[in-house]
């Protein structure tokens, strides 16, 4: 096992390695001069050209690339923000926490509501909580996260007044924030487990537990369930990915100060550095996460686990 | 009334599967009885109808699809089809078991191979403990051959030949008076197949269960069972001892195919000789005689008319052909 | 001449024509079963035609001309039936004008990154070996991070405009359709009837044309119809944060971006262009859900 998770960590280095290439490659066409950005309009053109030849501005883009990389090696520095100045993995550590509460919070939210929605709609199969059910998701599916964060804030904030539409102080503070972030992939995975649990109730081995007399709900939660959700769990890491997308539209909906908007800021003021760091956080985020993901997995699953030993 | 050593009857058992498309007529009016200690071979074509009315008996048709829609079964004094869900609960897996056809995928990936054969005693423990239960999976194993250390293992970790004993030790699990197995060999190489039948056979005796036997191989037939019964389309059109059928001069049409359609290794021929045609539309209701249109004998009252059954002591035939003779 | 493998070779031919032939013909049949698939179809082609039917009703100034003293008109005032937003623009041009703009770009982005994704699939799918590799592995890199941060940084760069925005969401769409063609080309490709096909000595381009590309291509069309669903959900997420369409053009996420300041009073001004995505990609998804039913072979029951 530790073997397989050794192995896992290595095979990540190279994607990220690939990742910070190509986003790399990307930000340095950005359009504007970041010495230029740096020193204001109203620097000298001397003041410039010094800056410029002083931060590397001035070599082939590879060369940049390795020096950068070099940098965020050796001395974990990720370089400083064009606009504010400051060192880049500060800004990125005071919001770093709301982000990973939101995408975390958000998968636990999906996670605990949508198995067993789609459970229980699965074995009430055509009855009419179970249309009712299938409708809803595939309405919420349909919705863009940020339209339903706007109509929930509306509701639940605005009208009710039951949770706080701003800001990050409490666990209140998230709960809209979680619902609006999860709500396509909660969908999805309401109606992902009902059928999942369609199709592993007709299976071959459920007729033999009931050949043996067990009752109903022994043959649901102890037969079918875990045959059922073992898909689920690998759905779960990839939805985590596109999750973290939509993270960056729940922050901007709720104006939280989180990763997500410090992207967007970012790219708005071509800071490319800010964004360089952003980017390459929610990059390695989304593959610990893989990374959690597939050991779960390999526990759930006994077929994977010898094919490990 | 069923006699005192009859331990299941079927009476005119009606079925039918219900599918978005289609009415489907699975079973037409069959009449079965198995005695105490009897193995019972029930023969036929894929299609015929053995499997739903394996499943009739344990009541495990597909929810929703499949129905009975006319007929009773009595096992062991209980009017199966008249019980409550609960009380066949008890009943299966304790009274009546079932082995399936595909071992590949009768056992739970994901449940150890002792949990599953434990969970058939837990549910029927008849005041046995715990202890006693361990015991007694332990003990079934090796009555399967397979050794009793490896009930902690998963069902992909066993071969195919492996996984279907397991299934096996399930269903003998509660020592049942009716085993149902439907066509346990058919899934397994020649060389697996004889081993499971010699297994089966040998308990049978020791456990001294009744058995269905569903196959369409006449060989393991002539082997192992007492009596026979011959299913086509739904209907039972010939049954008997193992003598009426391999031994009288009297067949149904269709059984004289059959026989005629073994391969024979001692005879040169140049071609196989299949019965022509095939089975008719299960979504029919026929007036006539089902096997009429690839009957090489038929008359016009085939088409018209439902044979009646003929009866020679313990052998039956329903086939026009034997009208006149003396029943 | 007639040698046996060249009969054989065309019966199989002409049962894989008819197989096609009504093949189709049973897929429409039980798509048209689906109530929720038909459903979907007719809100699609309903959109379509208002969206692009009302071209000649309106010109583009029709949509951003603004009269201040008629702003904020309710729904259903006389010559504004969806009302006027806080510019005093009629919603209903803007709406129908955005419902352009979403559908032909969602048709655009898709059909471009199934061309090129489909093409580097293909390839990959064909060569295998390190061809294979090394094409999948940089797929997997991009695939590493979510569609939209990879379409956001294209648009750091190129600026936002619908070209660049169509640029951007393409090259974030290439790998994905990269891998279902590729997956969808190899499933088939290990099939038993192609076996059978070239034991009857059929040419490989004959089996790609009629065997592969028949089989493989429904999951591919179902994904597509899926992606074109996704792509308008990310044009208008981008437009919402304001790296994609600008105002003030009218563009269903910058409406709701625009709209979303007057949420408390005018909460009209955010739910007409919110529900009109929604629309437009519940009914994809339902077309989408409604093809897959039909594709499967396998009966529900």
């Amino acid at each position: 096992m530790i073997k397989y998770i050794v192995r896992r960590l290595l095979s990540m280095i190279p994607v990220l390695l690939g990742i910070s290439f190509i986003l790399f490659m990307i930000m340095s066409y950005t359009p504007g001069n970041p010495a230029v950005l740096i020193l204001g309009d109203s620097a000298s053109k001397q003041d410039v050209q010094a800056l410029m030849e002083d931060m590397g501005l001035n070599d082939p883009v590879i060369v940049q690339y390795f020096s950068y990389m070099k940098n965020v090696f050796l001395h974990g520095d990720f370089g400083n923000s064009y606009i504010s100045k400051l060192p880049v993995t500060e800004e990125l550590a005071a919001r770093l926490p709301i982000t990973v509460t939101i995408a975390v919070g958000a998968m636990i939210v999906m996670v605990v509501i949508s198995i067993p929605i789609g459970i229980f709609s699965a074995v009430r199969q055509y009855s009419i909580l179970d249309n009712a059910t299938m409708l809803m998701a595939m309405i919420l599916c349909s919705m863009p996260s940020f339209f339903f964060g706007l109509v929930a804030m509306l509701i639940f904030a605005l009208r009710l007044g039951w949770l706080p539409s701003l800001g990050a102080g409490s666990f209140k503070h998230f709960i809209l924030p979680w619902f609006t972030c999860s709500s396509v992939y909660l969908a999805q995975l309401i109606r992902m487990t009902r059928s999942n649990m369609l199709e592993v109730i007709r299976a071959d081995y459920i007729r033999t537990a009931r050949s043996k007399g067990a009752p109903e709900r022994s043959v649901i939660f102890r037969h079918a369930l875990r045959n059922a959700l073992l898909p689920v769990i690998t759905i779960l890491g990839i939805n985590f990915g596109a999750m973290c997308g939509g993270a960056v539209m729940t922050e901007s909906v709720f104006s939280l100060a989180g990763v997500g908007t410090m992207i967007v800021s970012g790219i708005r003021k071509r800071d490319t550095p800010t964004v360089m760091i952003a980017i390459l956080f929610v990059a390695v985020m989304i593959s610990v996460i893989n990374l959690l993901v597939d050991i779960v997995n390999t526990y759930i699953d006994p077929r994977l686990r010898s094919s490990l030993r | 009334m069923p006699g005192s050593d009859t331990l299941l009857e079927i009476k005119d058992l009606h079925v039918t599967y219900r599918t978005d498309e289609a009415l489907i007529y699975a079973v037409n009016g069959i009449d079965l009885a198995v005695k105490k200690g009897e193995t019972l071979g029930l023969v036929g074509e894929t299609g015929a109808g053995k499997t739903t009315t394996a499943l009739s008996i344990m009541r495990l048709l597909p929810q929703k699809i499949g129905s009975v829609t006319g007929g009773d079964i009595y096992l062991d004094g209980h009017d199966v089809l008249s019980l409550t869900e609960g009380d066949m609960r008890l009943i299966r897996g304790d009274t009546v078991s079932m082995i399936f056809q595909d071992p590949m995928t009768s056992l739970n990936p994901v449940i150890q191979v002792g949990d599953q054969i434990r969970e058939a005693l837990h549910l029927h423990p008849h005041g046995k403990t715990g202890q006693m239960i361990e015991a007694r999976v332990d003990e079934i194993l090796e009555m399967v051959g397979i050794p009793p250390a490896r009930k902690v293992e998963y069902p992909h970790q066993f071969s195919g030949g492996m996984k279907q004993r397991v299934v096996i030790a399930i269903a003998i699990a509660c020592q049942p008076k009716l085993l149902l197995a439907d066509e346990p060999t058919t899934a397994l190489d020649v060389t697996i197949q004889a081993q499971v039948l010699q297994m089966m056979n040998e308990l049978k005796e020791k456990l001294d269960t009744s058995m269905i036997l569903i196959t369409h191989d006449l060989g393991v037939v002539a082997e192992i069972c007492d009596s026979v019964a011959i299913m086509y389309a739904g209907e039972i059109i010939e049954s008997g001892s193992a003598e009426d059928i391999y031994e009288s001069d009297r067949h149904h049409p269709y059984t004289i195919g059959l026989f005629g359609s073994i391969p024979d290794l001692t005879r040169k021929t140049d071609r196989l000789s299949p019965i022509p045609g095939l089975m008719p539309d299960p979504t029919v209701r026929y007036a006539g005689c089902p096997f009429m249109q690839r009957c090489p004998n038929r008359m016009a009252v085939c088409a018209k008319q439902k044979p009646p059954v003929f009866t020679w002591g313990t052998h039956r035939i329903k086939c026009h052909l034997f009208d006149g003779e003396t029943a | 001449m007639n040698d046996v493998s060249t009969i054989a070779a065309d019966i199989l031919e002409e049962s894989a024509e008819t197989k096609k032939r009504s093949q189709l013909s049973y897929i429409w049949f039980r798509f048209r079963k689906n109530k929720l698939a038909m459903l979907g179809l007719v809100l699609l082609l309903v959109m379509a035609a208002l969206s692009f039917g009302s071209m000649f009703l309106f010109r583009y100034e029709d949509t951003i001309v603004m009269d201040v003293r008629n702003a904020f008109l309710d729904p259903g005032s006389p010559g504004h039936p969806l009302g006027t937003d806080h510019y005093g623009r009629d919603m209903l041009y803007r709406l129908l004008y955005g419902g352009r703009l979403s559908l032909s770009m969602g048709f655009a982005i898709v059909a471009f990154s199934l061309l090129f994704g489909g093409l580097i699939g293909a390839v990959s799918a064909y060569y295998g070996g390190q061809v294979d590799n090394v094409l999948m592995r940089v797929m997997d890199v991009f695939l590493a991070l979510p569609q939209i941060l990879m379409a956001m940084a294209i648009v750091a760069v190129l600026g936002s405009s619908i070209q660049n925005l169509m640029m951007a969401l393409t090259i974030s769409n290439v790998p994905k359709f990269a891998r279902i063609v590729r997956s969808s080309i190899l499933q088939v490709r290990g099939l038993e009837y192609i076996e059978a096909a070239k034991s009857c000595g059929t040419g490989d381009g004959r089996i790609i044309l009629r065997h592969i590309v028949p089989n493989a291509i429904g999951p591919i069309i179902v994904q597509t119809t899926l992606q074109i669903a996704h792509s308008i959900t990310s044009i208008a997420s981008l437009s919402f944060i304001g790296l994609g369409i600008q105002s003030p053009m009218a563009e269903w996420g910058t409406m709701l971006s625009e709209g979303k300041v007057y949420m408390r009073q005018y909460s009209y001004l955010m739910f007409e262009p919110g529900f009109a995505i929604m629309l437009a990609v519940l009914s994809f998804n339902l077309v989408g859900d409604g093809l897959r039913d039909a594709l499967d072979p396998r009966l529900k029951n």
